[in-house]
């Protein structure tokens, strides 16, 4: 079986505008968190989110390609464009026809739609632009990656909620692995920032007033993020040929459905998608020395996640380092798998545990090392990155530090 | 200043849609000459649309193959509009 690695790394996030900066971030335990800039949070319950800051669309595009980006292609465009450009690959038209873009989103051009329904619905204005569309679609960031660099292999867009990008860089992986492709540009995009979508997380009631504080007692819930992150993915062989620098394997990949609740998760539906890519990466419980939770800071996820991980761990939960980076970079969503990849492949490779931040105090329902408040210094072998989304969706992949 | 004609409004709106100055625009000028695929046609009927308050209807929109079709079309439908599609309540 072809072994599959990582060749490039590109973040847009709360906590770093490229992958350095987001790295740095990880390591200082870099707060993220913020009162929301791009809508009138006056009159909701929670104000703070994880923006992207200082982000200039115009330096990035010229005026007539934004006419057709919403914001979430934005951003993952953007990062797709860092990491093809770390991967330094010397491209041809072949290599190129074997490379596909494999990317998450929950929510497509929400910020588009909400600005657009708004003009119709409220403003009763009788036509709605026609890059509405285009711009709205899911796949959007997936095509517009394909369209800049002109890859032409297996490429589309899964939406599987807060689990999306996860599914999306395991079916990447395994499309590499499987021969399908010999390169893939993958990962996710999110925006969600948008009047309309925050009231309905706002009836959710899973928004922490204040920040998000994973694992931890008094914890409140989540904050919303946005970011865009993507990998670049090829083989092993592929990569020893072109002397490319290698920052992880990604050896296994694991999903699994609840079919239990839309939104009350099921640490059995948990375990089995850590316990599918284990076995898939035909890793060993023992070989695993870091778990990126899903860790999303409500109270459901976080004692399920906890129950989740003592079924597939045993004992050993106790004392192996998890954390959750969405205390950082908050949740976004779609793209949490694909940040919280680049966060696992960081750490693999620099010998860091990223910190859970705002930690203030433990929660017997979460006896877990969660890493509290600061990063620390560790040798890694192999890590896990937990995606488990509403509707019962998880999926898990499974990395190894790369020795050469 | 005299006011603006029908067709000085359509070639207007041509012209920052292709952005471009419109004096390089007549009522002559193809669409094929001016390069342009089909989401700038849908983003130029939107336009025109927009500035005249109208509805073109699919079969008007693709008759109109040149600037001068595009000021006739337009024509007709200001001395008889349709009736605007309903907004919902």
């Amino acid at each position: 079986m072809r072994r599959v690695v990582v060749t490039g790394v590109g973040v847009l996030s709360a906590i770093g505008n490229n992958a350095a900066e987001f790295r740095a971030g990880l390591q200082e335990g870099r707060a993220g968190i913020a009162p929301i800039t791009q809508t009138d949070m006056s009159v909701f319950r929670f104000r703070n989110g994880a923006e992207v800051r200082g982000f200039d669309p115009a330096s990035h595009f010229t005026e007539s390609h934004l006419g057709w980006l919403d914001r979430f292609a934005q951003l993952g465009l953007v990062a797709a464009r860092e990491a093809v450009a770390d991967a330094a690959v010397a491209w041809t038209d072949e290599r190129r026809a074997r490379t596909g873009v494999i990317t998450g989103s929950c929510l497509g051009g929400i910020t588009t739609e909400d600005a657009f329904y708004f003009e119709i619905y409220h403003d009763h204005r009788p036509r709605c632009p026609p890059t509405a569309i285009p711009r709205i679609m899911s796949n959007a960031a997936a095509s517009q990656v394909a369209m800049e660099h002109k890859f032409t292999g297996a490429t589309f867009t899964t939406s599987t909620a807060c689990s999306s990008s996860n599914h999306a860089i395991g079916h990447a992986f395994w499309l590499v692995r499987q021969g399908v492709l010999d390169m893939a540009v993958t990962g996710g995009s999110e925006a969600p920032m948008a009047f309309g979508h925050l009231r309905a997380w706002e009836s959710m009631r899973v928004v922490a007033g204040d920040t998000c504080r994973p694992f931890s007692k008094g914890r409140t819930g989540m904050i919303l993020g946005e970011g865009g992150a993507m990998l670049v993915l090829e083989t092993l062989e592929s990569a020893r040929a072109r002397d490319a620098k290698i920052y992880a394997e990604i050896a296994g990949f694991g999903m699994s459905a609840d079919a239990h609740h839309l939104t009350q998760p099921l640490p059995e539906g948990a375990a089995r998608a850590m316990n599918a890519a284990l076995d898939d990466a035909q890793m060993a419980r023992d070989e695993v020395s870091y778990v990126n939770a899903h860790g999303t800071g409500t109270q459901a996820n976080d004692s399920t996640e906890t129950k989740a991980l003592r079924l597939v761990f045993g004992e050993r939960a106790g004392t192996l380092p998890v954390s959750s980076t969405k205390s950082m970079h908050g949740h976004t969503l779609g793209a949490a798998g694909a940040l919280e990849a680049v966060a696992t492949v960081f750490a693999l490779r620099d010998g860091f545990l990223p910190p859970t931040i705002n930690f203030v105090e433990r929660d017997p329902a979460c006896d877990l090392d969660v890493v509290p408040n600061e990063a620390r210094a560790a040798e890694l072998e192999s890590a896990l990155s937990n995606s488990f989304a509403f509707g019962g969706l998880n999926a898990v992949l499974a990395f190894r530090r790369f020795r050469g | 200043m005299s006011e603006e004609t029908t067709a000085q409004r359509v070639i207007r709106v041509i012209a920052k849609n292709k952005k471009m100055p419109p004096e390089q625009l007549s009522p002559a000028t193809q669409f094929d000459e001016l390069e342009m695929d089909s989401l700038d046609a849908l983003n130029m009927i939107f336009a025109l649309e927009e500035e005249f308050n109208i509805s073109i209807p699919n079969e008007d929109a693709v008759r109109m193959k040149s600037v001068g079709e595009a000021i006739s079309g337009v024509e007709q439908l200001l001395a008889a509009p349709p009736p605007t599609a309903p907004s919902p309540s």
